[in-house]
């Protein structure tokens, strides 16, 4: 049962890990906690879904373009109508107006699409594969060795391009980023866009595992707590927290109670916050006073 | 003689006669019930247009709004056209009592037509019933609707105790050595755990592993690592189709054997599909029709049904709500011009049995018993093939 429930966790911590990674992306670069980031993941799940599965599309083209519209979408709704009007808007005004954003978008697709689930296929086979003791679908080796892959290219992202490391200045201080030549406004749109993306890739893996519906976006809830277990603001935090949620959730449900499973996860939060207040990997904020 | 307006002239006597006339004239009843004027009856509806369950609750209102339409079309009922108004409840208790507050104080409606999810008629109906209002449920499966008997609610649906006798016949006729039930930790899965601790124990049978899964889980991977772990032989399952999809996909994954049997909750399309492909495990989920939806009993209803949303295809649901919302409209014309609640609950009451080719049993109320429907069947999918059990599960 071990390995199982490990494994199980694992592959859920990966999809909480990218959702997150988005959302601290976001909010390093803008400083906007985003809660639209189900909705990012839910559209993304519905993009696949109609062009794998309704226009029948090959699905290599059906995820491109399913990312490429995430990306747009970052970039016109997020960054363009949303973010950059209420740049200099209190973070009050902006967390509203994104929640009011994730009601249109709850609104849209439910027109769209209507409000019943839909089963996505796999574009993997289901049949499990057993390694020892351990069983796993071909789509949660996807699903692991994609989020491996994102978090490395992230990485290489920050460290040996520009605009990655015009993110990691603006992030620091915007100020001095723009003193300094960084157009901040591009920074911008670059967090909008790639976060929106690597949301839009969480309802892509999250689709085939359970049923397609408007609300399926509730579970990026979950990628909120993983962001604030890891540290906020920390990339690296963002992945530790989101796996290891994954994890201690799935060990709560198989060791102590299934029905405990929630109240686990958030007393292992307050656990975390109380004993370090900044989270696993989060930074003191020092402020000149 | 008295000259009045314009030298019309009227003698005192008769002019006392119309007044004591109009006076003492009977004024219909219905002139005076909330929601009935002489060419509308108003009707209100809460159900989950969105929210967890929105994949019933629509099914449920575009049937009810269908045969509305048919009988408006066809001159209404005793001459009243009905206008349904409908309320989306989100799926949320507390939507629910909002709904049916504004149907009630705002819309002023006659009476109101109940959702299908449990946790919210369990909060909505209540408020219905203290306004000495009807609550008529084509959808609802609590068994709390009618049971205790209630003079005001009305459930034209298969209680789950009544999923709960398909569920266990079929699970005792596996001879199971170990049940294990896995639940939504809600009150759907409170209420459908009750019904099959109750149903089991009339067999002698016992839950063995008991477990709960939150609706919008992310993960069934714990609790069917339990089941396996423990030798479940069988795995009755009370809830929604979302997680039941990561319980499927688990029990596939994990090379579980025990078949799952699930209440009416997990009877949906989208799950059928996921079992008749992906994840072939043997599955079974309550059915409340007297056939599948492919054969001949359901040939009206698909050919009325396919007319009016010919891309959206039918549950079972949407067939059993059909046949509902038949009696609903059959009582409510044999009850007559003269419309008030009382002259409602007496026409359901003592109207004959109702046939639909659609359900097994004829539907019918009673003085004692608000209960229409008796008995279910059962959809069952093995190696990827559909089987239906009827008769042989009752």
């Amino acid at each position: 049962m071990l390995s199982s429930v490990l494994v199980n966790g694992v592959v859920v911590g990966c999809i909480y890990a990218l959702v997150a990674v988005g959302f601290t992306m976001i909010y390093n670069a803008t400083e906007t906690v985003n809660f639209a980031v189900g909705e990012s993941l839910m559209v993304g799940a519905y993009l696949l879904l109609t062009f794998d599965k309704f226009l029948g599309w090959s699905y290599p083209l059906a995820l491109l373009t399913t990312l490429a519209m995430a990306g747009l979408i970052g970039f016109v709704v997020f960054d363009r109508l949303v973010s950059r009007p209420l740049m200099t808007a209190s973070m009050l005004s902006r967390v509203i107006a994104l929640m009011g954003l994730a009601s249109v978008m709850k609104g849209t697709v439910r027109l769209i699409w209507g409000a019943d689930a839909i089963h996505m296929s796999s574009p993997f086979s289901t049949k499990p594969i057993v390694v020892g003791p351990v069983e796993i679908s071909q789509q949660e080796i996807a699903i692991v060795v994609v989020t491996i892959s994102v978090i490395a290219l992230l990485y290489l992202f920050f460290q040996h391009t520009r605009i990655g490391m015009a993110m990691r200045a603006t992030s620091q201080n915007r100020r001095a980023a723009s003193l300094m030549g960084i157009s901040v406004t591009g920074v911008f749109a670059a967090a909008w866009i790639i976060g929106t993306m690597l949301s839009a890739l969480g309802g892509v893996f999250l689709g085939p595992l359970l049923l397609v519906d408007p609300d399926m976006g509730s579970i990026a809830f979950k990628s909120f707590t993983a962001v604030v277990l890891g540290g906020f603001g920390s990339l690296p935090g963002a992945v530790v927290g989101g796996i290891l949620l994954g994890v201690v959730e799935n060990l709560a449900g198989g060791y102590i109670r299934s029905d405990l499973q929630i109240a686990v996860t958030f007393i292992l939060l307050i656990a975390v916050l109380a004993i370090k207040p900044t989270g696993l990997l989060g930074k003191p904020l020092a402020k000149r006073v | 003689m008295k000259t009045l307006l314009h030298g019309t002239t009227v003698s005192f006597a008769a002019a006392v006669a119309c007044a004591a006339g109009l006076l003492l004239a009977p004024i219909p009843a219905s002139a005076q019930v909330q929601g009935v004027t002489k060419d509308t009856i108003k009707i209100g509806m809460h159900n989950s247009l969105t929210g967890p369950i929105a994949v019933f609750g629509l099914t449920y209102e575009r049937v009810a709004r269908m045969l509305i339409d048919k009988a408006n079309a066809q001159g209404g009922i005793n001459g009243r056209k009905i206008e349904l108004i409908t309320e989306d409840d989100r799926g949320d208790p507390g939507g629910g009592v909002a709904a049916v507050t504004k149907l009630i104080d705002r819309d002023k409606v006659f009476l109101v037509l109940g959702g299908a999810y449990t946790p919210v008629t369990l909060a909505a109906f209540p408020r219905v019933v203290e306004r000495d209002l009807i609550y008529w449920s084509p959808a609802s499966s609590t068994p709390a609707l009618t049971k205790p008997f209630k003079k005001l609610t009305f459930q034209a649906q298969l209680p789950l105790d009544d999923h709960a006798l398909a569920v266990v016949n079929l699970a005792a006729s596996m001879k199971p050595k170990k049940i294990g039930f896995i639940g939504e930790n809600n009150e759907y899965g409170k209420v459908t755990h009750d019904a099959a601790v109750e149903a089991l124990e009339k067999k002698r049978l016992k839950i063995e592993v008991d477990e709960s899964i939150e609706p919008n889980a992310s993960s069934a991977a714990a609790q069917i690592s339990k089941f396996k772990a423990a030798g479940v032989d069988v795995i009755i399952h009370g809830g929604t189709p979302r997680a039941l999809a990561f319980i499927i996909r688990e029990i596939y994954k994990q090379g579980v054997k025990a078949p799952l049997i699930s209440f009416g909750g997990g009877s949906s399309a989208s799950i059928f599909e996921l079992v008749e492909g992906e994840a072939p495990i043997e599955y079974y989920a309550v059915s409340p029709l007297a056939c599948q939806l492919t054969d001949p009993c359901a040939a009206e209803f698909n050919k009325a049904w396919k007319e009016k949303f010919p891309n959206d295809p039918p549950l079972v649901w949407t067939a059993q709500g059909y046949a509902a919302m038949q009696m609903f409209l059959e009582g409510l014309r044999r009850a007559g011009p003269d419309l008030t609640s009382a002259k409602v609950i007496e026409t359901f009451e003592t109207m004959p049995e109702f046939k639909s080719p659609l359900i097994p049993y004829p539907m019918k109320f009673s003085a004692t018993n608000h209960r229409g429907i008796h008995g279910g069947y059962l959809d069952g999918f093995k190696n990827g093939k559909h089987h239906f059990f009827g008769d042989e599960i009752k």
